[in-house]
């Protein structure tokens, strides 16, 4: 089998190789058992496109002895003797291509291993993690608050509103800033990369 | 000492109904709740036929959109605990009513941010379909799938007990066969939405009753808020005036504020409430109906819009409902405040005996029926899915003949969906049973126990599984069970229920856990088992599969 996609799609062409394996397990959710269980298939075929952003030119298909390519294309008796029937049946699309060769395992190190992902990643982790830990303490101080200091919670602050009533009504609206202002990091901050590795084409698809 | 479990118990109180004034306003009812079952059935039999595949059954064949699934989302999320229960709560007890909701809100930034879009992208069917993407070992598959199946099971006894008493209530009849009849009834339906229609007709009642149950809080909160010209100030003063508590009435304590064990009850609650929702299996199956990772945060927006104003308008109607009708009234109605806002629409429409009101009682009423179905519809969904998928399919069937991790020969998912129906009526026959027997008990802590249960045993799982690299499989399966049995153990040893007159055993005395709720206890018990279970692993963890996990969780390569 040869190593079909190192001559194929560079940067602009990525995307569609993403697309391909998710709208063949749209249309064919019933053939293909056990998604999970099984190390897809279908995405090794955006491995070339993705390797060298991911470790490097030079390294590209051989990145660690462990991955020699002989191993990684060898025909594994597992893999290849039911290409089409246990896992998802390539649809025409992929049909233009080799069928994967890759082990996807390899691909998924690569692609973690990718600068790309890893600011992906990075994003994700500096806003979500501080912003959780933020917002449980903030609501766990304010229920302990009832009981530590019930005194404070009570004192008035514009007519029959209590300073009980008006960190209620805050846990309310830092509910649905933060909801906002995550949706919004999510959308300046990641979509555009995530969907730089995937999700583009199939949003349009379906 | 009983006071979270009144809470959390919204609906369910050992005590007979009491008499609700009788007359048009519960004929009507009967039809409008009749209108209810022929529109749902309706809807399930229509779109029941629109596929067979798991991917329907499971996920309704994943072409919502996120409006639809935002408000499906609020729908499953928003029982008649919470459309009558919480309303009633700040009827009662003002402030801490509203204490209480906060919870409820908070707990979606939780879904949002940390689980929402990662499960749509990770998994296919159930929530441990994620965790076996990494972790493919049948034993975290049954211990996910275990906790699962409890989790929903507890969530569905306490709710369909809580019908029971509930539509008996709405109907104005204390006899005990109306509410046998009721639950045996609302859990025949629930059978026939679910076997016949799957995720996607119960992501369409859903969205129907979601749709009302909003609808019906927008006009009783603008009818409320023009009789008090928008001055919410006066609202609040006059509810104060008409609570019986004076100005306590609008300050913390008067619910929860008893003693110091009470206090610690109801933090261990709010943990419960925060952590838990992000583990409730029904919540975290409705992501795959969405096609993609935005599409999953997109909806979890709506729903947090929804849910948030709902409980906003829910504290406006409680408010009002004490100005209107008085703490004393709404009290005599039912102990646990639940005809609070039937009640609030029988004034609000003109009164007793007037046809407005008549018409505004029963369409309330009928709104909370509707609640009712869903949500019940909804738990038993998630509850087959995970047995069929997960521990029949998953643990059970799939043979650990692997290579590199492959299952082979596992059953098809044709098979599997066929299981998962039959599982749905089994399960929804157990859960009638059960439901049965437990109706003169008091039930009411299963609620907080689903919750407490959902954080201590699913949510840690989750999070190290989408977060910590050197998590292992034992980790995973010590996660689940060093959170589920610690929970389930604390709270047999505790006064709901025993040794307290409130307790299911009221006349026996065994208990030694002072709290209700047990997540102060399990929660932090169900991370640290976890953490012991990965640094104790033979086996490292496999990075190559984190690897795949990850990138798949976050970019939303390959998903389903």
């Amino acid at each position: 089998m040869p190593q079909q996609q190192t001559s194929s799609p560079d940067q602009g062409q990525r995307f569609d190789w993403w697309a391909v394996p998710a709208a063949a397990t749209a249309s064919e959710s019933a053939a293909e058992p056990l998604r999970t269980a099984v190390p897809a298939q279908p995405t090794p075929t955006r491995t070339a496109p993705d390797r060298p952003t991911a470790v490097g030119p030079d390294q590209a298909f051989v990145p660690d002895p462990a991955f020699a390519p002989d191993s990684a294309f060898a025909p594994d008796p597992a893999f290849t003797s039911d290409p089409a029937s246990d896992d998802e049946p390539e649809p025409e699309p992929v049909a233009a291509y080799e069928p994967p060769v890759l082990d996807s395992t390899e691909v998924y190190r690569a692609v973690q291993a990718s600068a790309a992902f890893q600011e992906i990643r990075r994003s994700y982790r500096a806003f979500v993690l501080p912003t959780s830990c933020a917002f449980l303490c903030w609501f766990l101080v304010y229920v302990a608050a009832q009981a530590a200091a019930p005194v404070a919670m009570r004192s008035e602050v514009a007519g029959p509103l209590n300073v009980a009533w008006l960190l209620g009504l805050l846990q309310f609206a830092s509910t649905f800033l933060l909801a906002w202002l995550y949706a919004r990091n999510a959308r300046t901050k990641r979509d555009r990369a995530a969907l730089g590795l995937r999700w583009d084409t199939q949003d349009q698809l379906r | 000492m009983t006071t979270v479990t009144t809470m959390t118990a919204v609906m369910t109180t050992a005590t007979p109904p009491p008499v609700a004034p009788a007359g048009d306003h519960h004929d009507m009812a009967i039809a409008l709740f009749a209108v209810v079952v022929v529109v749902t059935l309706g809807i399930t039999l229509w779109v029941g036929r629109q596929g067979n595949a798991a991917e329907d059954f499971y996920a309704g064949g994943r072409d919502f959109t996120p409006l639809q699934n935002g408000f499906a989302l609020s729908g499953d999320y928003l029982s008649a605990a919470s459309f009558l229960g919480v309303a009633g709560l700040i009827a009662l007890y003002g402030y801490d009513g509203v204490l209480y909701s906060i919870g409820f809100l908070v707990a979606w930034l939780v879904v949002l941010m940390l689980v929402a879009e990662l499960v749509r992208n990770a998994g296919r069917y159930t929530l441990a379909d994620v965790l076996a993407l990494r972790l493919r070992h049948r034993k975290v598959r049954a211990a996910a799938g275990g906790a699962s199946v409890m989790v929903t099971l507890l969530y569905l006894v306490a709710q369909m007990v809580g019908a029971g008493s509930l539509v008996a209530l709405l109907l104005g009849t204390g006899s005990p066969h109306a509410r046998t009849w009721t639950i045996v009834a609302v859990g025949a339906l629930m059978i026939v939405y679910v076997t016949i229609g799957g995720m996607r007709a119960t992501t369409w009642i859903q969205i129907v009753k979601a749709f009302l149950l909003t609808a019906g809080s927008v006009l009783l909160t603008v009818l409320l808020l023009v009789r008090f010209h928008g001055d919410v100030f006066e609202l609040m003063r006059q509810a104060a005036d008409h609570s019986g508590a004076g100005a306590r009435y609008l300050e913390p304590g008067l619910k929860y504020g008893a003693t110091l064990t009470s206090r610690l009850d109801f933090f261990s609650l709010g943990l419960a409430l925060v952590l838990g929702t992000a583990g409730l299996p029904h919540i975290l199956s409705r992501f795959y109906t969405v096609p993609t990772a935005r599409a999953a945060r997109r909806s979890t927006m709506w729903a947090i819009g929804l849910v948030g104003g709902f409980y906003l308008m829910a504290i406006v109607l409680g408010l009002g409902a004490t100005a209107l009708v008085g703490s004393a009234e709404v009290r005599h109605a039912n102990s646990a405040g639940n005809t609070a806002v039937p009640l609030l629409a029988l004034v609000l429409g003109g009164g007793n005996g007037s046809t407005g009101g008549a018409v505004l009682f029963a369409l309330i009423s009928a709104i909370a029926f509707a609640t009712i179905l869903a949500v019940v519809a909804g738990l038993t969904l998630a509850s087959s899915a995970a047995f069929a998928h997960d521990i029949w399919a998953g643990a059970w069937r799939g043979r650990p003949r692997t290579r590199r991790g492959r299952i082979v020969e596992k059953p098809s998912e044709q098979q599997e969906v066929v299981v998962a129906r039959f599982a749905a009526a089994g399960i929804g026959a157990a859960a009638i049973v059960i439901s049965l027997f437990a109706q003169q008990l008091n039930v009411a802590f299963l609620v907080g126990l689903a919750f407490a249960v959902a954080a201590s045993s699913n949510l840690p799982v989750l999070l190290y599984s989408l977060f910590w690299s050197r998590f292992t499989a034992r980790g995973a399966v010590w996660s689940v069970y060093g959170g589920l049995l610690p929970a389930i153990t604390l709270v047999f040893f505790s006064p709901v229920v025993s040794g307290s007159k409130e307790a299911l055993f009221p006349g026996i005395d065994f208990h030694w856990f002072p709290l209700e709720n047990p997540g102060i206890i399990s929660i932090p018990l169900g991370f640290l088992a976890g953490w012991i279970g990965t640094l104790t692993s033979a086996e490292p963890a496999d990075a190559d599969r984190f690897a795949e996990l990850e990138v798949r969780a976050l970019t939303g390569a390959g998903a389903a």
